[in-house]
């Protein structure tokens, strides 16, 4: 079961937020309504750090999945420092390769391409072709509902 | 093949580290504070931002390592890391724990909360690890407990 989706840009700002299941949120009722996405870019930007001192090789330490007892976190990192993370149950398998589709596949197709996008500003993404071409392709994944 | 294990004690000190292979990444000791301490948030606030109620991290996946972390009903971190690719390393914490309360917690010189300085603790961990690399990178499988003298410490 696929619960939620953030994107984040490589300064922290969230660009994008959609959940589709989702039973618990511990933050609903804070009192700036960012403070959920602020704590996960946080959360995100600390396990690199660990990551990299941990890592072999310092070169390349991408982050693939966080496992907890009750649901997997997916994380793409791309080049540009852009972050996708997707969160699941624990029987959803490895999701790199949606990741991928999803960055490379709908997000430069609708996203980047799009006029008025702007890479620089971290303004939320408000574009109704890329919100219904990502509901469709999460919708025909296997693990979106079971 | 194993890397690195590190165990962190309820309030977030670093209570034991130690370097399994000779492919892990050497840190000085104020690396490895804060990297214990630092395990410990993430470990809070991956329960915090979760979608369903969690306990926090139990694996983690990356380019070149896995970590995967045990943490005991007393709220003790053991955390251990391992090559990419190398099967569930449950059975390893599990056995670590073992040698925990046999070697450390039986200790009466031994202070709750404070850094392990166990000889035969570091000494049965190190024969574990071989025993496991020995087994070909497979934790988990057979071997059971290594003969443990009963009444030293």
């Amino acid at each position: 079961m696929i619960y939620n989706l953030y994107i984040f840009n490589r300064k922290g700002k969230c660009l994008y937020y959609r959940e589709w299941n989702r039973p618990q949120n511990t933050l609903e009722n804070a009192a700036d309504d960012g403070e959920e996405q602020r704590l996960m870019f946080g959360m995100l930007y600390s396990l690199k750090e660990v990551v990299t001192k941990m890592s072999t090789d310092p070169a390349s330490a991408g982050l693939h999945a966080l496992k907890t007892d009750s649901y997997t976190l997916h994380h793409l990192e791309t080049g540009s420092g852009l972050r996708f993370v997707l969160n699941t149950d624990n029987n959803a398998g490895d999701l790199r390769p949606t990741l991928r589709q999803l960055y490379s596949g709908i997000f430069v197709e609708y996203v980047a391409k799009h006029p008025q996008f702007n890479p620089v500003d971290g303004s939320p993404i408000r574009l109704p072709a890329f919100d219904s071409r990502l509901e469709e392709y999460l919708r025909s994944l296997a693990c979106f509902k079971s | 093949m194993f890397l690195q294990l590190f165990v962190v004690n309820k309030s977030g000190g670093l209570i034991y580290n130690q370097n399994l292979s000779s492919a892990a990444p050497r840190l000085n000791s104020n690396d490895w504070l804060r990297l214990g301490s630092t395990f410990h948030s993430l470990h809070a606030i991956a329960a915090q931002v979760a979608p369903v109620p969690s306990s926090g991290i139990e694996k983690l996946e990356t380019d070149t390592f896995k970590l995967q972390s045990f943490q005991t009903l007393t709220g003790v971190k053991f955390v251990i890391t391992a090559e990419a690719g190398t099967p569930d390393l449950g059975g390893v914490l599990q056995e670590i724990y073992e040698l925990y309360t046999d070697y450390v917690l039986k200790n009466p010189f031994y202070e709750l909360e404070m850094p392990i300085r166990c000889e035969l603790f570091t000494l049965y961990l190190e024969e574990l690890i071989e025993r496991h690399s020995n087994a070909g990178g497979a934790p988990g499988g057979g071997g059971g407990g290594g003969k443990k003298p009963a009444g030293q410490y």
